[in-house]
């Protein structure tokens, strides 16, 4: 076990390496705005541009500036500076982090919670009325657009703009709360907005998932043994239907970490690493960029390797591979 | 005395395709201590009759009408609460593969004192010793370390023993055995079957061994029934049903079994043609099609009766008198099953 | 779960400005070039009633540029300068004319021909903590100074500081250590108390403008010294200022209030002396929060919430259009002094020739174009470059205009355009030639319809245009402002005014002299040897009325050239919470912090 961890360890670091190569071509070989040019300002001559595009390294071949910054990240772990702000990267994306993780934390909490249980109780009795309420509602969750649904969220919700129940924080109040209640109050409409389809696809799979361990034979078995139906579900049949979940939920939180709930964050003004990488992209500025992206890959490849063991521990036929 | 009587059991089931009509007018008993193999082609019905025996087939599109009387109450009748007291404590199944049969996720020892501890109360401790004991008197080596193993370390033949010491758990009256020797080399076939054989003769419990192969239940049965799309066609004691078959079925699978009579090039005797679907069955008899002896009286449903005065109790379900039974169901001086000559009429 | 990728945040911008866009066609105003009355003018004086105290939230899409008072060249950056880097000159709330001695003692003397000027310095004016101490003249030499190094690069320095004397050899000075701000000779302070700044022409007068803005600020040496020598300088991240308010820091100077697109916290400054200022400073804190990409919703927050103002976006026009309607008394339309114009690209032909550009100007309609940015009420439609209330404007025509035909028609006028095309050599009256033109725009929002309403016009004429939409600063920094893409037409460009002078108006965007191969700002190219020389002639002129005479002038000369369609003079529309006493800044059109005021504190 120690050596398959080891393994994926370093696959993990030459992956990193290799997205951010992958980010340094993106970043050259497609227009966009120029970094030196946006930083110099709009009545800047030519001559400033290129004094400023020589501080900023930028008149440097590529490989050498690739080889700079990796240089800085290995033995410094320093990301460089933002162009638009000077900041430290490594300062903007840490800075970041806690609303994302918050928001995503809380989410996967509630689409679990709710999920899970729907997929058991659907597959458990097929195509009852039930079954097909829940079927027909999270197509519904997961053909709506998150911002859609946020937008509508708000308008319903929202106790500054609401029409139908104004009771919960609108927009912009994750930014104003300053206690970790408070904080945890602002997010209560992004997390139902974030978690709601999630929460339908995981009702789905559990609810697929399950219907196929029930018609295993070991099933058959445990019934056969005189185990109540109860036990038969729950302890042989969920406990195998469940492990490809725990590798959705592992990439699910994985990406989300590393700026999939943008437009949650777009929607509900959440100053999180989603909306930073968004800016930054409009704005060119790459080492911001970089930064979100190295610290996405990082977070979907430890989150893959937690996920692998985990299997491993549900699944003790994959522990001799 | 029997200890289990299934009588006229009918199992319909309701698909998109049709009503499926899998176990139809089977009837047989099995006494204390008895052997009863049930011998027959796939989907000819043996498992699923044995199946409902215990409510595994209970489905809301399933019928199911009959008897199953066991202990005096009709096991058919009871509810789900009930009929789990009988599952894995009274009545143990075993199946075909145990590697899918046996959660991967939980060691052998975890599942056996599971079934232990879901019908006694004992503490786990308790019902750990015991699953050692089990395994070991199955004939599992060093049970006590392999008791925390998962079945995927155990080899099929050791599977298969652990799970036979799962189902003897509870010291049951009747074991069914579906095919358990199937997915296994003939080599360990026979020390399963010995150790049925074994286990059966020291713990006085009845067993139901069902398999398409006649020759395991050669050497272990004491009575046979021959099942052919969903109806028993012929059922007595083994000698009988070896030595004095009464149903063309029945030759044909007797006519089937290698034998060192046969020379190195023959091809081994097949029976013609396939089984019928249980979607749309012929009317009358349902081995009609495939049967070179059959004649206008088969187009209706032959009972299953006794057809020899003296022997009550073998039974069989063949319109042909038994002057002509004798007579037509020997094929190059072995009992064996006639080639067909013309369609049936 | 599905990839949201970063298309899909346009397409949140997109699909809700769509639908907003199809909600806010119908009811175009069409009075002809008559100048709007503007319905909802600006408060540019704080009530006598106001009161003390409270704390003010300002909600924002985007952040400040920089707040290092060298760096920032934004209005939105200026809404806080003005409130914590007081300037030698300022401009108080009503004031768009000439700005007002702030840090300076009394009236700066303009001496010898227009060569020379001199500021005296107030007393008693103190730097927020941590630096404590008096301000001195050698503050504005330094801040003037620094602003050379690249790790500021102060965009607006050589246009209107350029003239100072040594001012060329010190620009190469700093470009070669780069790490020390260079001398410039011709600023001087005899003493303390004393501020000297020599130029090589006339141009004191413009000069003395342009240090209203942040340049004109103080910067302590001996503390920024050290941050200045990093390239970028992180000043920005340590800085002091004069004004009432301050962004938070700690004890040794770092900015903790600042959290780059996330928030800014002002608070008061303990240093700041209400008898030495203007400013009344009714506010205890100011909460400025970013990153609010749906402008919508952030424009309905505040409009229904309490205690806010919005900061840098204009309220969307159906949201616009709910609040002249139900929250009247929360709006206020502030002239900006800037405008808007779809540039055409007059080296690449066919706009190379005049009469083709007449012929697209008189085809184009102006009033559908304002309409994309929610009609009537955002402001008078243009009839040339130079906005209302700047010295030149009337001397232009005023909203009038100067009479050109095909500027007559707000509405466009397609027999006109026709007849055009025709002098250009279509018989058609349409475009058959094989050119293929680039137009390149925003790719969301107001700015990508705009160009949509411009793209339907010009393929009616017959042109055949590729439509390009980038991002906004795509859009500038590698294809507008690039000579060398050959653009031909950028329909989003338009310039906002540095101060109220004309000059920052027509010199940077259509002064010949003006262009470079990279961030070039006179779109259309355009230069005309005549006009270059007026140009040149202008900013030398001191008095004020001649001045205006010969910009207004050359405005009617520019426009003449056809080189641009001239669409609006827009308005920034300031909103406010129900309890906000809003003062806006006639200067930039933004909420003055200084003057602002809750009317329940």
């Amino acid at each position: 076990m120690r050596r398959y961890i080891a393994r994926r360890v370093l696959w993990g670091v030459a992956l990193l390496f290799i997205c951010s190569a992958v980010i340094f071509v993106i970043f050259y070989a497609f227009p966009s705005a120029d970094p030196a040019t946006l930083r110099a300002g709009r009545a800047a001559t030519p001559e400033q541009i290129e004094r400023i595009r020589h501080s900023l390294g930028l008149d440097e071949p590529i490989y050498t500036q690739f080889w700079l910054y990796m240089k800085n990240l290995v033995l410094h772990f320093d990301l460089g500076f933002s162009y638009q702000s000077n900041v430290p990267v490594t300062t903007l994306i840490l800075d970041r982090l806690p609303a994302t993780a918050f928001l995503v934390v809380g989410a996967a909490i509630l689409w679990l919670a709710v999920g899970i249980p729907v997929g058991i109780v659907s597959a458990v009795r097929p195509r009852s009325l039930l079954d097909r309420t829940t079927m027909v509602t999270t197509l519904a969750l997961i053909s709506a657009p998150v911002f859609w649904l946020g937008l509508v969220a708000l308008y319903l919700f929202a106790d500054d703009v609401g029409q139908l129940l104004p009771i919960f924080p609108g927009i912009g109040s994750y930014i104003e709360a300053n206690t970790f209640l408070a904080k945890a109050e602002s997010l209560i409409l992004p997390w139902i907005v974030l978690a709601a389809a999630s929460a339908a696809i995981y009702a789905r799979y559990m609810r697929s998932s399950l219907i196929d361990t029930m018609s295993e034979d070991y099933i058959r078995t445990a019934r056969a043994k005189g185990l109540s139906e109860r036990r038969v579900v729950m302890r042989h049949g969920v406990r195998s239907a469940v492990t490809p979940i725990v590798t959705l939920l592992g990439l699910d939180i994985g990406t989300l970490l590393a700026g999939n709930a943008i437009l949650t964050e777009t929607v509900f003004n959440i100053p999180g690493v989603g909306r930073l990488v968004a800016t930054s992209i409009e704005r060119a500025d790459l080492p911001v960029i970089q930064g979100v992206v190295l610290f996405g890959a990082f977070f979907i490849i430890t989150f893959n390797l937690i996920v692998d063991i985990a299997y491993a521990y549900l699944d003790p036929r994959v522990r001799y591979e | 005395m029997s200890l289990l009587e299934v009588s006229d059991l009918h199992v319909h089931f309701d698909t998109d395709d049709g009503v499926v009509q899998a176990v139809d007018q089977v009837s047989f008993g099995i006494a204390s201590g008895e052997t009863l193999g049930i011998v027959g082609e796939s989907g000819c019905g043996k498992s699923v009759a044995n199946m409902t025996i215990l409510g595994l087939t209970r489905g809301p599109r399933t019928t199911i009408a009959g008897r199953v009387m066991f202990e005096g109450a009709d096991l058919l009748q009871m509810g789900g609460e009930e009929l789990r007291q009988v599952r894995g404590n009274e009545i143990a199944m075993i199946f075909q593969d145990p590697l899918s049969s046996l959660h991967p996720f939980f060691s052998i020892g975890d599942q056996i004192t599971e079934s232990i501890r879901t019908h006694r109360d004992v503490s786990r401790a308790n019902a750990r010793a015991r699953a050692i004991e089990l395994l070991g008197m199955v004939g599992v080596p060093e049970p006590r370390r392999r008791v925390d193993d998962y079945p995927h370390e155990f080899s099929g033949g050791m599977r298969q023993r652990a799970m036979i010491a799962m189902a003897l758990a509870n010291d049951p009256k009747l074991l069914i055995a579906d095919e358990p020797t199937t997915a296994l080399d003939v080599t360990t076939q026979a020390q399963i079957l010995s150790l049925l054989q074994d286990l059966q003769d020291r713990l006085g419990m009845a067993v139901i061994l069902i398999t398409h192969d006649l020759g395991v239940v050669a050497e272990n049965a004491d009575r046979v029934l021959v099942m052919y799309a969903g109806r028993i066609v012929e059922d007595g004691a083994i000698d009988q049903i070896f030595y004095d078959p009464g149903h063309p079925y029945t030759w044909g699978l007797l006519g089937s079994l290698p034998s060192l009579d046969l020379h190195p090039h023959d091809r081994l005797p097949q029976i013609a043609g396939l089984p019928p679907s249980l979607l749309a069955p012929p009317q009358g008899c349902h081995f009609r099609e495939r049967c070179p002896h059959a004649f206008d009286r088969c187009l209706q449903v032959p009972p299953l009766e006794a057809r020899l005065p003296d022997s009550p109790a073998h039974r069989d379900r063949c319109w042909l008198s038994a002057e002509q039974k004798r007579e037509l169901r020997v094929a190059d001086g072995r009992i064996g099953l006639r080639e067909r000559k013309s369609p049936a009429s | 779960m599905g990839i949201q990728s970063l298309r899909t945040v346009s397409l949140l911008l997109a699909v809700v400005m769509a639908s907003i866009g199809l909600a806010a066609c119908g009811g175009g105003g069409g009075e002809g070039t008559s100048a709007s009355q503007n319905q909802f003018p600006p408060v540019n004086e704080a009530p006598t009633s106001a009161k003390k105290g409270g704390t003010l939230t300002v909600l924002a899409s985007g952040d400040v540029d920089y707040l290092d008072p060298g760096a920032g060249y934004y209005q939105f950056t200026y809404m806080v300068d003005f409130a914590t880097q007081r300037t030698l000159v300022s401009w108080p709330p009503n004031e768009i004319e000439t700005p007002q001695p702030d840090l300076a003692e009394g009236e700066p003397k303009v001496t010898d021909g227009g060569k020379t000027v001199t500021f005296k310095i107030k007393k008693g004016i103190k730097y927020s903590p941590p630096v404590n101490r008096e301000i001195k003249s050698e503050d504005f030499k330094y801040a003037i100074e620094r602003g050379l190094l690249p790790g500021v690069a102060t965009g607006y320095l050589a246009p209107y500081l350029g003239d100072l004397v040594g001012f060329a050899a010190a620009e190469e000075a700093a470009g070669e250590t780069g790490a020390e701000a260079p001398d410039i000779p011709g600023i001087t302070t005899p003493d303390d108390r004393t501020l000297v700044l020599k130029f090589t022409k006339p141009v004191a007068a413009i000069a003395l403008q342009a240090l209203s803005l942040p340049i004109g600020a103080p910067v302590p040496e001996e503390y920024a010294k050290q941050f200045d020598q990093e390239s970028p300088s992180t000043y920005g991240q340590h800085l002091v200022g004069t004004g009432p308010y301050m962004v938070e820091n700690d004890s040794s100077g770092k900015l903790t209030g600042y959290t780059p697109g996330k928030e800014i916290k002002l608070v008061r400054n303990p240093n700041w002396d209400p008898a030495t200022d203007y400013r009344p400073a009714y506010l205890d804190a100011i909460d400025i929060h970013e990153g609010f990409g749906d402008t919508a919703s952030a424009s309905r927050k505040i409009l229904t919430g309490e205690s806010q103002v919005n900061g840098d976006f204009a309220p969307d026009p159906p949201v616009l259009k709910e609040a002249s309607q139900k929250y009247k008394e929360q709006l206020m339309l502030a002239p900006q002094g800037g405008n808007r114009y779809i540039a055409l690209n007059t080296t690449i032909p066919p706009f190379n020739d005049i009469n083709v550009r007449k012929a697209v100007l008189a085809a184009s309609d102006r009033e559908a174009l304002r309409l994309t940015r929610g009609g009537e009420l955002v402001g008078p439609i243009a009839t040339h470059f130079i906005p209302p209330e700047m010295p030149g404007f009337e001397q232009a025509g005023g909203y009038e205009g100067t009479g050109l035909d095909f500027l007559a028609d707000p509405g466009g006028n397609p027999k006109l355009a026709a007849s055009y095309m025709k002098k250009a050599g279509y018989p058609s009256g349409k475009y058959t030639g094989k050119e293929n033109l680039l137009m390149v725009s925003d790719d969301t929002g107001v700015g990508r319809k705009t160009a949509e309403v411009e793209l339907d016009t010009l393929q009616k004429l017959g042109f055949k245009v590729t439509f390009r939409p980038v991002t906004h600063d795509t859009m500038y920094t590698r294809f507008c402002n690039v000579p060398k893409a050959d653009v031909a037409i950028c329909p989003n460009v338009g310039w906002l005014k540095d101060f109220n002078d004309p000059q920052t108006i027509l010199d940077p965007t259509f002064n010949g002299e003006a262009i470079q191969p990279v961030n070039n700002s006179n779109w259309p190219q355009l230069n005309v040897p005549k006009i270059n020389a007026a140009m040149d002639r202008a900013k030398l002129i001191s008095d004020p009325a001649k001045r205006a005479k010969a910009w207004g002038e050359i405005d009617t000369m520019v426009t003449e050239q056809a080189p641009a369609v001239p669409w609006i003079w827009d308005y920034f529309p300031s909103i406010a919470s129900k309890n906000v006493a809003n003062v806006v800044n006639a200067f930039n059109g933004d909420t003055d912090l200084s003057f602002t005021s809750l009317t329940n504190p």
